[in-house]
């Protein structure tokens, strides 16, 4: 029964693709296993616009959207149907080839960071070997479609959101992949489904998952802020900057160019989360044993949401950072961070899992945590400002 | 240490998430065609024209001095005198206005007009709904659009309005006054004379 | 079962990259179909400056400072693509050969550490107006 449930999914492909002829099965199977994809993280893009728009608006003691549709949740329809009959203005000056691509070679790469991510048992598209490579290499290659968006546009304010995202997205780069070493060098693999089936329920009533051991609880976080600078969101949304450079290198796109930019912006977003969930929070698994019967596709999803929703809490409560701070914070504190876990995990691995562990790793994560935190703030002392005219 | 402001933050902004669904003092904003705040008294939208009496054109206020036209910062007053004169509330002949337009798509709702009028002529109505779907025409306001009664501004801004009723009152019974003394005298004077 | 070609195996991946390009091609040819066309005139066709006439080249230069990321980012990049083969056979390896895991690994990150450092009392990292 909880088997049945747990593979429907499966099941109902398979079944399908058995009235097909037996050459073109394959193939099928393939076109719609990626249509199944596109379909449900755009359905999943146009709720969480709305549930942010909603969520944000709370935050600050207002309603949110709440005219289109049982408590305003159409309202990314009314918001697409706007955006496609919307006029497409190119300036004049804009290299008009490069500036049609750039939203393309935005969204294919980050289309197809999803062919390795496992949503349930046996639901990947694609099992690579090198799946976790192959991830960060096609994630990657959206920093040169942003270059190129800011490029083309022949825009100051949109070459210079472009090279702060390229700055802030290299900057990040380094910290995103190098948490993720900890969890290659403990499951010996890179593929994604088989670092999902290593954290599976072991022997205990709790789960193995990378996030409740001390290494990986940090590179979790450090993994989670680097995802929010990869995905320019706030509290790293210097590139779109309203207040000082526009809407950053995407500044003269519109119509539904613009909405493409958008889809790619929140699509990088739940890629990047899922590939957290993947590799900290157990991907499928169930975090105890007893809750093994939920199905495992419910858990994956599960767990998406609560990053979402951490997503957008924290774009409703941070400030945008300052340049020299997102610098520093990269390359000061996350970078040596990231790097000093790997000899942590070595030590992991060594002294075994379990409560010696703890109290061997525990406190060398956090005291490199405290003492890195104090290199980064401690040399500038904030204080209250005073003002010349203005106080008093 | 690093990372225990987030953690105030986001129990902040936490706390105003939940609250704001049980706790609806918290809002701040209304639903606005339904709902909609209680007006305030000082609130001021574009100026109208104050007119006595029943008939709008002929009660007018205004005697044309062409202060405020004057005084508007952004020049959006047109005034034009008319040729005649005619008797105001305290019978003293004055102009009036032949045509009085004000653009309120240039307005800036300054109130300077109002600060320098002196006859209580112009006024600030606290009506905003003012969209038209004619951008060039629609927002241009003839004089008789732009009359209202007296009530009308006793209703908007009673306070204000009170004052300088009161005031007028006090002007035309000082006036009635005198011109019952005049009578008086006039008619004490009269027998000897006769 | 015959393990498939390095081709067949990336076959999927190109099949998505055309489907995704193929869905943002149509739709954008769709809200060509259905967007409103208006007249164009000069001022529309500008680059918008927030009202501003755009004045001087469109591609303004920029502060070293980004380009000192983009190669420090090459370096350490470069160094970070070399620990993942490491991290891989790490496993492995241990049973084998203890020592020349944690000693190749140790090295080079003594070097990586090395070239941080430098970098870091050149005020490489630093973004503020100290430099």
């Amino acid at each position: 029964m909880f088997q049945a449930i747990d593979q429907i999914f499966v099941n109902l492909l398979r079944g399908f693709l058995g009235h097909l002829p037996e050459p073109i099965r394959p193939w099928a199977g393939l076109v719609i296993s990626l249509g199944a994809i596109l379909g449900t993280f755009g359905l999943l893009f146009g709720l969480t616009t709305v549930c942010e728009r909603k969520a944000i608006a709370r935050m600050q003691n207002r309603l949110g959207p709440n005219r289109v549709g049982p408590y305003g949740f159409l309202q990314f329809i009314a918001d697409g149907i706007k955006s496609l009959t919307k006029e497409d203005i190119v300036p004049r000056s804009a290299d008009k080839v490069v500036h049609f691509i750039a939203p393309l070679a935005l969204l294919v790469p980050v289309v197809l960071t999803y062919l390795v991510l496992p949503f349930g048992r046996n639901m990947v598209v694609l099992d690579l070997d090198a799946g976790l490579l192959f991830y960060f290499a096609a994630g990657a290659s959206t920093e040169l479609a942003v270059f190129m968006a800011g490029w083309s546009s022949r825009n100051k304010y949109s070459l210079l959101g472009a090279m702060r995202a390229i700055a802030q997205m290299l900057s990040y780069e380094l910290p995103f992949i190098l948490s993720t070493i900890g969890v290659v060098m403990v499951t010996g693999s890179l593929s994604t489904v088989r670092i999902v089936e290593a954290q599976g329920p072991g022997d205990g009533w709790l789960a193995h998952w990378n996030v409740f051991t001390p290494w990986g609880f940090a590179a979790f976080f450090l993994f989670l802020i680097a995802a929010f600078a990869e995905a320019n969101r706030s509290p790293f949304d210097l590139p779109e900057g309203e207040s000082e450079i526009v809407a950053g290198y995407f500044l003269e796109y519109s119509g539904f160019k613009f909405a493409l930019f958008f889809m790619a912006e929140y699509l990088g977003m739940f890629s990047s989360s899922a590939l957290a969930v993947t590799l900290f929070l157990g991907g499928w698994t169930a975090p105890v044993s007893f809750l093994g019967f939920v199905p495992s596709w419910l858990w994956f999803f599960l767990k998406l949401g609560v990053l979402m929703a951490l997503f957008i809490w924290v774009r409703g409560t941070t400030p945008r950072l300052r340049m020299d701070q997102l610098m520093d914070f990269a390359w000061k504190f996350m970078l040596p961070l990231a790097l000093f876990l790997i000899p942590v995990v070595v030590l992991w691995d060594r002294v075994g899992r379990g409560w010696v562990g703890w109290v061997l790793c525990g406190p060398i994560v956090a005291a490199a945590y405290v003492w890195l935190g104090r290199a980064l703030v401690g040399r500038r002392r904030i204080q209250l400002r005073t003002y010349r005219y203005a106080s008093g | 240490m690093l990372g225990s402001g987030i953690i105030k933050g986001l129990a902040e902004t936490g706390r105003n998430f939940v609250g704001s669904y049980f706790d609806p003092e918290r809002m701040t904003t209304v639903e606005y065609p339904e709902q909609r705040l209680a007006p305030k008294e000082n609130t001021r939208q574009f100026p109208f024209l104050v007119f006595d009496g029943e008939a709008a054109l002929a009660g007018l206020r205004c005697v044309a001095c062409q202060i405020c036209e004057k005084e508007c910062p952004p020049q959006c007053i047109y005034i034009e005198k008319s040729r005649e004169k005619k008797p105001d509330h305290l019978g003293k002949p004055q102009f009036h206005p032949a045509i009085f337009d004000i653009d309120i798509s240039v307005c800036m709702s300054c109130q300077i007009c109002v600060e320098v009028c002196p006859f209580d002529a112009i006024k600030m109505d606290t009506e905003f709904e003012l969209s038209t779907s004619d951008r060039f025409g629609g927002l241009l306001m003839h004089k008789d659009l732009l009359a209202r009664p007296n009530s009308h501004f006793l209703k908007v801004h009673p306070t204000d309005a009170g004052v300088i009723d009161a005031r007028r009152a006090e002007e035309r019974a000082r006036l009635e006054a005198k011109a019952r003394l005049d009578s008086e005298a006039k008619a004490k004077e009269a027998p000897p004379a006769a | 079962m015959t393990t498939p070609s390095q081709f067949a195996q990336y076959l999927p991946v190109l099949l998505l990259a055309v489907v995704a390009v193929g869905f943002t091609a149509g739709m954008l040819l769709f809200s060509v179909l259905l967007g409103v066309k208006a007249r164009r005139n000069p001022v529309k066709d500008t680059a918008y400056e927030c009202g501003m006439r755009p004045e001087g080249p469109g591609s303004a230069r920029f502060s070293v400072k980004f380009y000192l990321v983009a190669m420090l980012f090459i370096l350490f990049d470069i160094e970070v693509v070399f620990l993942y083969p490491w991290a891989v056979v790490y496993k492995e390896m241990l049973a084998e050969n203890a020592g020349l895991i944690f000693g190749s690994m140790l090295s080079f990150m003594g070097i990586l550490f090395v070239g941080y450092f430098y970098a870091l009392k050149k005020r490489a990292f630093d973004w503020g107006s100290s430099t």
